[in-house]
């Protein structure tokens, strides 16, 4: 039998959430080690060596962009998953600096426990036994080989048609054209990172949740909605145009 | 349907990547039959002649929603029964309580692993045939 790492380390100078997360994570089977300041945090990490760090962004002493820049460019870290939380920092702007960093996922504050487990169990195993990893067959790899790199090519005629949906929206609002926009940006999040692109993924999710008020609605949304919209769809687009297989 | 093996599974997503995924995933990995359908209308045709044990659902999808064919399915012969699992990225409280009352089986997160979806159905459905031991 096959046993995945378990263990999980947690960051944040919020001790009530720490203690919180760190008692529904060990009742559910994980290992979970906690610090309140990014030093220590990483200190932790090169103490433990865990599947999964799941750190705040605002920490004392080090933040968590620059405690995931030290684990990704640790060689012997580099293999760690790293989670996002943040309250403040919600913006795609530096969910994209955040995986310029290698961070592998976010989660925004406040989050339902659900969701949050939901995004730890993408990241590590609780421990119980579990059979072997599932294998692909030469032939069933080369397929799934062929469906990626189908994915990579159009990931950027993807990437353009919603740009233009978008323009054509910044002309004329048309509600039949703003669910059409909707659909293609939420078929995206959820197929990214199904097929090796999990930023596009995550990109393509804040889009959605952007638009989400305004795909049924007979009115544009006000400038400031429109801008963060325009934002993060450039950001997706320069992804998604640039995406490449491994 | 056999009360005890997964052997046809239906999957409904209007998105042909997902369904092309999931079909390999399903049968190469699971080892499953699988049947790809592009929308809830062409699921509650094939139901009937495909005889699923399991339906895989996505829950947002034009014309018909998933909530919607779920219903529409059950009121199809042999179907009353068949699990249904929704495929979604909305899996919060409120979210899993829609899906439960409205008779889902199960969810499973999308995006979700190709090598992972196999046995993420499989725990559905054990844990379907051991409630009902």
């Amino acid at each position: 039998m096959e046993r995945m790492n378990n263990r999980i380390v947690i960051i944040d100078d919020e001790v009530t959430l720490l203690e919180f997360l760190q008692t529904q994570l060990t009742a559910r089977g994980f290992e979970v080690h906690t610090a309140t300041d990014g030093q220590a945090g990483l200190e932790l990490i090169q103490q433990v060596r865990p599947g999964l760090v799941v750190t705040d962004l605002l920490l004392p002493k080090m933040n968590g962009f620059d405690l995931c820049r030290r684990i990704k460019q640790d060689s012997e870290l580099a293999g760690i998953a790293v989670i996002m939380m943040t309250s403040i920092y919600k913006s795609v702007k530096y969910q994209y600096e955040g995986m310029r960093y290698g961070a592998n996922d976010f989660i925004h504050k406040p989050f339902e426990l659900e969701v949050f487990l939901d995004k730890i169990g993408r990241y590590a195993e609780a421990d119980h036994p579990r059979p072997a990893a599932r294998k692909l067959s030469p032939a069933a790899q080369a397929g799934l080989d062929a469906l990626r790199r189908q994915f990579a090519a159009e990931l950027p005629f993807k990437a353009t048609e919603i740009s233009v949906f978008w323009e054509n929206l910044l002309q004329e609002w048309a509600p039949e054209v703003a669910g059409e926009l909707y659909t293609r940006v939420h078929n995206l999040a959820g197929t990214g990172a199904s097929f090796g692109f999990p930023e596009v993924s995550t990109l393509a999710r804040e889009l959605e949740e952007l638009l989400d008020p305004w795909r049924m609605s007979d009115r544009p949304p006000p400038a400031a909605d429109a801008a963060r919209i325009h934002k993060a769809l450039g950001i997706l687009y320069e992804v998604a145009s640039n995406a490449v297989i491994d | 349907m056999s009360a005890d093996s997964l052997e046809l599974i239906l999957v409904v997503d209007d998105d042909a990547a997902v369904r092309d995924l999931a079909r390999l995933a399903l049968a190469e990995v699971g080892g499953f039959t699988v049947r790809a359908c592009a929308s809830g209308a062409e699921a509650i045709a094939a139901a009937g002649e495909f005889k699923p044990d399991l339906v895989l659902l996505d829950e947002f999808m034009p014309d018909m929603d998933g909530l919607d064919t779920l219903l529409a399915l059950r009121g199809q012969p042999q179907m009353e029964h068949v699990p249904v699992v929704f495929l979604t990225a909305k899996t919060g409280g409120a979210d899993v309580r829609r899906y439960r009352s409205a008779g889902a089986a199960g969810l499973i997160a999308k995006p979700f692993s190709p090598l992972a979806l196999a046995d993420e159905v499989l725990k559905i459905w054990n844990s379907l045939t051991t409630s009902r031991d």
